[in-house]
């Protein structure tokens, strides 16, 4: 049995755990004790990490589309084609996008860039769950200097008051909701914001129910007493923050409830305090100003950059972070040749280009509009997928190029914390799949002559010497130990503060609202849907639920005179929606949630937007 | 048991350290040795050795147990082949000889009862042909590790049976005991390397294991006090309830646990045909129990809780296994991704209060 110690492919987190092959196939995992991150511990993921690439339906010979259907090809074959193809896009001046991953490894999403800016001179490169992070990553960088996180979870574990504001940590982050249970066994104050009382919000000192979408009120709440302080005052004046009296002052008429005023002195007296954001249902602004109001709250504070306190942004996806530095974002960031021409994002990718690379993801299962996404994929002239597994994009590509799985590849990711770790591989690649930068490095060199990779090490030299926070790092380096962490350099001079926001959505005429819920689901995703034991749960709530379902808690079912798995009408000012009713315990009253998973039954009653007032009757 | 007395047998031999080597090079001729090796940065797991000089004496214990050598993580059971008019359908047995070599008497404990658990009643063919090859060597722990509470399970730090050879680290030499006819002919594999035991060695063990005893870290467990509110029904619903939102269900504490055999049944492709693969599940997954009508008689996580610790400790197990389902290893402090640990959850039920 070969034991290969890898990072966990699942959350942002960066849990180490070991995989068991034997004779080139997995077979198990196992915790690494003394991996500084996990600690010994893994969560269910992670226990199943193994299973998907086992199980899985998973691509294992290169495909191009020949008269409508697809047909096994030679790699040389299939590289040349894809290549042949999208130069004749590029030269007839058709637009063309990239869609990079956050399940793929650093070099794999450099190479994606690398296609992107400099092979296919395009500024259109992207990934899927950009947009759902990025006003997070943007509302605390602007306090922070563009570092995503401050603090570790360690700190956490050991702080005097945590803010979370959560959809449901246990479920989203295990290992952080973790250093969380730590920290209110110590007799920390935990603080939680959210519209479910979550199992953290049962163990908290206070929990601030909110609407989904609108816990930019709770924490200006807390806000409002922090901003006047005049320990905020000289605090401001030590460190030089702008912003400070707009607070002030557009919090001036701010209602604080009892456990508003606790709750500000809590943190303010606090030694060591830390700010834990996770994505909410909150529209892109409302979203983006609720982090940079939270991280103000940890400026003002003191804690922003003192030892053991801190921000933390929690990010979905292992290599979120990764391919987001790496600059797989539309435009130009650091470095690359864009033409100046188109800078798409992943949704209008999917409109409006003529050829399309998407690299290990299944955009339809990933963006908001599930029936858009997958019609605008289907009328595309010239779709090329290269991935893992068969998704609903694999099966639409003209061409298809097979790559080995993360257990079965070499790379880097970065977790959000900003730990850089290897990948290593484990198994062996199914089938004629080849190395996921092997392939991608191929695809570059035919379309910038003379740029070639030696191997995924060479990229990552590549990465080190362009990008600033990797300066300095190889696998060499890499393999020893349990990873590196760069030093995030602040981008901008002055930290600008801001207040959170919360948009007033309902109404006499639309007295609840309708949210998608902002909780990472791992349902749709190829490493849980194809994993035996992690997919039962999704699969069996989509057998209970074939037309949809919205979460109501215990009161509004009540109210409304409905049961689980009866059906209500839901209606907003943009259409109206028959679904049935899951009764959750925990959620506010006035809150009806929509899993992600079932957020294509009620497309027409959001029309895009992540939360929106509504009526509801009964059937 | 404190006293030691007539625990070490007549027939016990003494090796040289020098010689252990030569002895388990002799074992490698006719057996996969598997024994704790160095993973990365500190880390340590069992896996086949290569050379002798692999095999260590001074480790801490691995955090997953060796009990995926006699039930692996994904276990064939059969072979399923397309046949003329239907299906063949063979038994995917594993008779590689093995030798589990070094293996802590907590471990050493869970094997002879997973042996037991899959061999007492329906006889599990592909487990007992795989567990019938694999011989184990344990190695008793002078020095006790922080977080094991063995001698709240009478499975350690020395072992009085259910091993096939127990080795004991003297200062000089080391002192072989043999609990089976496996053993014994594993011992005779070693030759003039073997020699008898003297009254000495004899002594010196016994006053290891009592220092071993004595110096038990903190961590106990009072499973029969527990055992009794469990199996009367004196445990406040309340208690699960409070206790279960200090668990995230990441299963951690079933996978390492070297008594926990939990499983799913799933067929993977295998060439043009499939295997039937047994897997390790966790009972304190919501969706273990679920039903195929959607139906899940334990939907609460404070259920499936419920069931574990009575499966680990109630009377009923206890009169029919001969021991409670824990052998006292600590593995599931280290691992829990909550606070909801055996130590911890025994001790509430104990007290019937939750202090998390």
């Amino acid at each position: 049995m070969r034991t290969v110690l890898t990072t966990c492919p699942f959350c942002g987190s960066g849990c180490g755990v070991y995989l068991q092959a034997e004779n080139g196939k997995l077979v198990g995992v196992a915790p690494s004790e003394h991996h500084p991150i996990s600690r010994g511990k893994l969560c269910m993921r992670s226990w199943g990490a193994h299973e998907a690439l086992l199980w899985g339906e998973r691509l294992t010979i290169p495909l191009i589309r020949r008269n409508g259907e697809q047909k096994q090809a030679l790699w040389p074959e299939a590289v040349g084609f894809v290549a042949t193809k999208l130069a004749s896009l590029v030269a007839a001046k058709k637009r063309v996008g990239v869609i990079a991953s956050t399940r793929d490894t650093n070099e794999e999403n450099w190479l994606a860039v690398r296609l992107a800016r400099d092979g296919l001179r395009t500024g259109s490169i992207d990934f899927c769950l950009r947009a759902a992070y990025h006003p997070l990553l943007d509302g605390v960088g602007q306090v922070t200097g563009g570092i995503p996180s401050t603090a570790t979870l360690d700190d956490v574990e050991s702080a005097e008051v945590v803010l979370l504001v959560e959809g449901d940590l246990c479920t989203s982050h295990p290992r952080a909701a973790f250093s969380v249970m730590k920290c209110v066994e110590r007799g920390g104050h935990l603080i939680t914001v959210g519209a479910a009382k979550t199992q953290m919000g049962r163990l908290a000192s206070a929990h601030f129910s909110t609407l989904p979408g609108s816990e930019g009120e709770a924490l200006n709440e807390i806000l409002s007493q922090i901003v006047t302080s005049s320990e905020a005052k000289s605090i401001v004046a030590e460190k030089g923050y702008e912003g400070r009296e707009e607070i002030a002052r557009s919090l001036s008429g701010c209602s604080v409830s009892e456990q508003g005023r606790a709750a500000a002195k809590w943190i303010a007296g606090a030694g060591r305090a830390v700010f834990v954001l996770a994505p909410t249902s909150a529209p892109p602004g409302d979203a983006r100003a609720c982090a940079s109001g939270l991280a103000s709250m940890a400026a003002l504070t003191g804690h922003l950059d003192r030892e053991g306190s801190g921000v933390i942004t929690l990010l979905g996806r292992s290599n979120l972070l990764g391919a987001w530095e790496l600059s797989a974002v539309p435009g130009t960031r650091q470095g690359g040749t864009s033409d100046g021409g188109a800078e798409l994002d992943a949704e209008s990718m999917l409109d409006e280009v003529s050829g399309l690379v998407v690299i290990a993801d299944d955009p339809p299962s990933v963006l908001p509009d599930v029936k858009h996404a997958a019609e605008a994929m289907s009328k595309l002239e010239f779709l090329v997928v290269v991935d893992s597994f068969v998704t609903e994009t694999a099966r639409m590509a003209h061409a298809v190029l097979p790559i080995a799985g993360f257990a079965e590849t070499e790379g880097t990711i970065t977790s959000m914390d900003g730990l850089v770790q290897r990948v290593r591989a484990a198994a062996d690649p199914p089938g004629k799949a080849r190395h996921g930068w092997e392939v991608l490095a191929d695809l570059v060199a035919k379309m910038s002559p003379g740029r070639t990779y030696r191997s995924v090490a060479e990229v990552f030299d590549e990465i080190a010497s362009s990008v600033p926070y990797y300066a300095g790092m190889s696998h060499a380096s890499l393999e020893q130990g349990w990873g590196a962490r760069g030093r995030p350099g602040r981008s901008g001079s002055k930290v600008r503060l801001g207040e959170a926001a919360a948009s007033k959505t309902v109404s006499p005429e639309f007295p609840m609202v309708l949210a998608l819920d902002g909780v990472m689901d791992w349902g749709d995703d190829p490493l849980v849907r194809h994993a035996p034991t992690l997919s039962r749960d999704s699969y069996a709530r989509r057998k209970m639920f074939p037309a949809g379902l919205v979460e109501v808690c215990k009161r509004d079912a009540d109210d409304l005179g409905v049961r689980r798995g009866w059906k209500v009408k839901v209606r907003s000012k943009f259409g109206e929606a028959v679904v049935a009713v899951e009764i959750r315990d925990d959620l506010a009253p006035g809150a009806l949630l929509v899993p992600y998973a079932f957020r294509g039954h009620t497309a027409g009653v959001l029309r895009g937007a992540s939360a929106v007032a509504v009526k509801v009757e009964s059937t | 048991m404190k006293n030691g007395e007539d625990m070490v047998q007549d027939g016990a031999k003494t090796i040289a350290r020098q010689d252990v080597g030569k002895w388990v090079a002799k074992l490698m001729e006719r057996a996969e040795v598997i024994t704790p090796v160095a993973g990365h940065g500190g880390d340590v797991m069992y896996s086949r050795v290569s050379s002798p000089d692999d095999v260590m004496f001074d480790f801490a214990n691995t955090l997953l147990p060796p009990k995926q050598f006699v039930l692996p993580q994904t276990d064939p059971l059969v072979r399923i082949r397309r046949d003329a008019g239907g299906f063949k359908v063979e038994p995917a047995y594993d008779e590689r000889r093995r030798v589990l070599f070094n293996v802590r008497s907590c471990d050493a404990r869970s094997i002879s009862f997973l042996t037991k658990m899959h061999t007492m009643d329906l006889v599990d063919d592909v487990f007992r042909k795989r567990a019938e090859n694999v011989t184990v060597v344990s190695l008793t722990c002078n020095i006790p590790c922080p977080l094991g509470f063995c001698t709240c399970t009478d499975s350690g730090p020395f072992l009085k049976d259910g091993y096939d050879v127990q080795l004991t680290l003297l200062p000089d030499r080391i002192l072989v005991e043999t609990g089976s006819e496996k053993g014994v002919a594993l011992v005779a594999q070693g030759g003039d390397l073997m020699r008898p035991a003297a009254g000495t060695d004899v002594d010196q063990r016994k006053l290891l294991e009592e220092v071993a005893r004595g110096s038990m870290g903190k961590e106990t467990c009072h499973f029969a006090s527990a055992m009794r509110r469990v199996s009367t029904g004196r445990v406040e619903e309340d208690l699960w309830v409070r206790m279960s939102d200090w668990c995230v269900e990441c299963g951690g504490c079933n996978l390492v646990c070297p008594t926990c055999y939990c499983f799913s049944v799933k067929d993977l492709r295998d060439g043009d045909g499939w295997l039937r693969c047994r897997t390790w599940d966790s009972c304190q997954y919501a969706a273990f129990t679920m039903e195929a009508s959607g139906h899940n008689p334990r939907e609460r996580r404070k259920d499936r809780m419920k069931r574990r610790f009575f499966h680990k400790v109630s009377a009923q197990y206890f009169q029919r296994d001969g021991m409670v389902g824990c052998v006292g290893c600590g593995r599931c402090v280290k691992v829990c991704l909550g606070t909801t640990d055996v130590p911890a959850v025994v001790g509430a039920i104990r007290k019937g209060a939750w202090n998390g």
